[in-house]
């Protein structure tokens, strides 16, 4: 057996698959209608921006900070979070007091929150924890930085690295990656993207072909990710400690 | 316009969700990124010369940019044989090949599928995954390795 054939081996028991060209064409549809609304949305930041500043960090200097000028912008949600749920409480504490976490959700070891400045629009900001199955070298990765400018493994005891993968540019969603992780695998990942996903409903397994199409789509928010790295940093090392 | 497009669907959407299906071992993820392609074809319609090279490339570049996202991004299985396995015609001898090939890692497991499934050139895998050829020959060669360590290789290769 070759590999040509093996692999056809593998599609043998190919399940039955429902044609849905019009629901392509629709989907195609609303994504032009969206780069259109995208294009408008991209120029108001990339304006906002121009008077601001941008500062990134080259390998091996300090961290990435991100400075914005603009006229605030009143942010869309409340703060929903729950102050009794521990990756909300380690959000909150390392994000400005003006910012909002909306849409907070706790999925199995893991957390997303729309996260937004009031400026730029909203971002996600996720944590997680892993039970032993973390990589211990993720900056040899090449998926993992990819398009990112630097990635840094510091030691931080005998047992703990953390790892700094700055801001990813898989345009337009660029997120940010941030992980402390011990010897045995364990450990926490902080990301920050500058997009928004649509809610998930809750116990959902089977979606219907809109769900599936519409929990594919992101919204970008502002043009790179809010959170700094020191920000993110300063998550995953309380979100290590707290939950560990 | 529509009537081509529909055309193009029927006659590849099973083929290529065969192709993602390879690629990211679950068929209904691969239905997913059949539609998000076709949809991605469609609305790039009017600019596109070549509609199933597009999709092709499409379709891995938005698989290869799911598994970077952190909660998509792939785990070594833990069910995965300490030996190497016997590929047969058999579920699971089927399983377990493509727990073997779900181990290889994104872009060198892209690069197999698209050159052996796909029957792609080398020229035809680099366009598709935007990298040159020389990489596509080193990924594939990288991917036939790390395959030739779980399945036997004088019975796979």
């Amino acid at each position: 057996m070759n590999v040509h054939d093996t692999l056809r081996d593998l599609v043998a028991d190919e399940p039955p698959f429902v044609l849905r060209p019009d629901e392509a064409m629709a989907a195609g549809r609303r994504r032009r209608r969206g780069r259109a609304v995208t294009v408008v949305g991209t120029a108001a930041v990339a304006a906002s921006v121009a008077v601001g500043t941008l500062v990134l960090a080259a390998p091996g200097t300090a961290p990435a900070t991100v400075g914005f000028a603009g006229t605030p912008t009143a942010a869309a949600n409340a703060d929903s979070g729950e102050l009794d749920n521990p990756y909300y409480a380690v959000a909150r504490a390392h994000t400005p007091d003006g910012w909002t976490i909306s849409k907070a959700k706790v999925d199995g070891d893991g957390f997303w929150a729309d996260v937004d400045d009031g400026v730029h629009g909203p971002g996600r900001l996720g944590m997680f924890r892993s039970n032993g199955q973390l990589q211990l070298h993720p900056c040899s990765d090449a998926e993992f930085v990819a398009r990112a400018t630097s990635c840094t493994e510091t030691m931080l005891d005998a047992d703990t690295r953390l790892i700094v993968r700055t801001v990813s540019h898989t345009d337009p969603i660029n997120d940010i990656q941030v992980v402390i992780v011990h010897a045995n695998g364990y450990g926490v990942n902080v990301s920050d993207d500058n997009a928004v996903l649509p809610d998930v409903p809750d116990g959902l397994i089977v979606a219907t072909p809109e769900q599936k199409r519409a929990l594919g789509r992101g919204t970008v928010g502002s043009a790179e990710p809010l959170y700094s790295t020191d920000q993110l940093v300063a998550m995953a090392e309380q979100l290590d400690a707290t939950t560990g | 316009m529509e009537d081509d497009f529909r055309e193009l669907y029927v006659a590849r959407a099973a083929a290529l969700r065969r192709t993602a299906f390879l690629l990211c071992g679950d068929w209904h993820q691969a239905e997913d990124l059949v539609q998000v392609s076709f949809a991605k074809l469609y609305a790039a319609w009017r600019r596109v010369d070549r509609p199933e090279p597009y999709l092709r490339q499409v379709l891995v570049r938005s698989w290869i940019d799911e598994t970077r996202k952190p909660h998509r991004r792939e785990r070594p299985s833990a069910d995965l044989p300490d030996g190497p396995i016997s590929p047969g015609s058999s579920f699971e001898d089927r399983e377990l090949l493509k727990a073997a090939l779900l181990r290889v890692p994104p872009r060198q497991r892209a690069c197999l599928v698209l050159r052996f499934f796909d029957d792609l050139s080398v020229a035809d895998t680099a366009r598709a995954l935007g990298i040159n050829e020389n990489t596509v020959k080193s990924q594939t060669s990288r991917g036939l390795d790390a395959l030739r360590e779980i399945v036997p290789t004088k019975e796979l290769l």
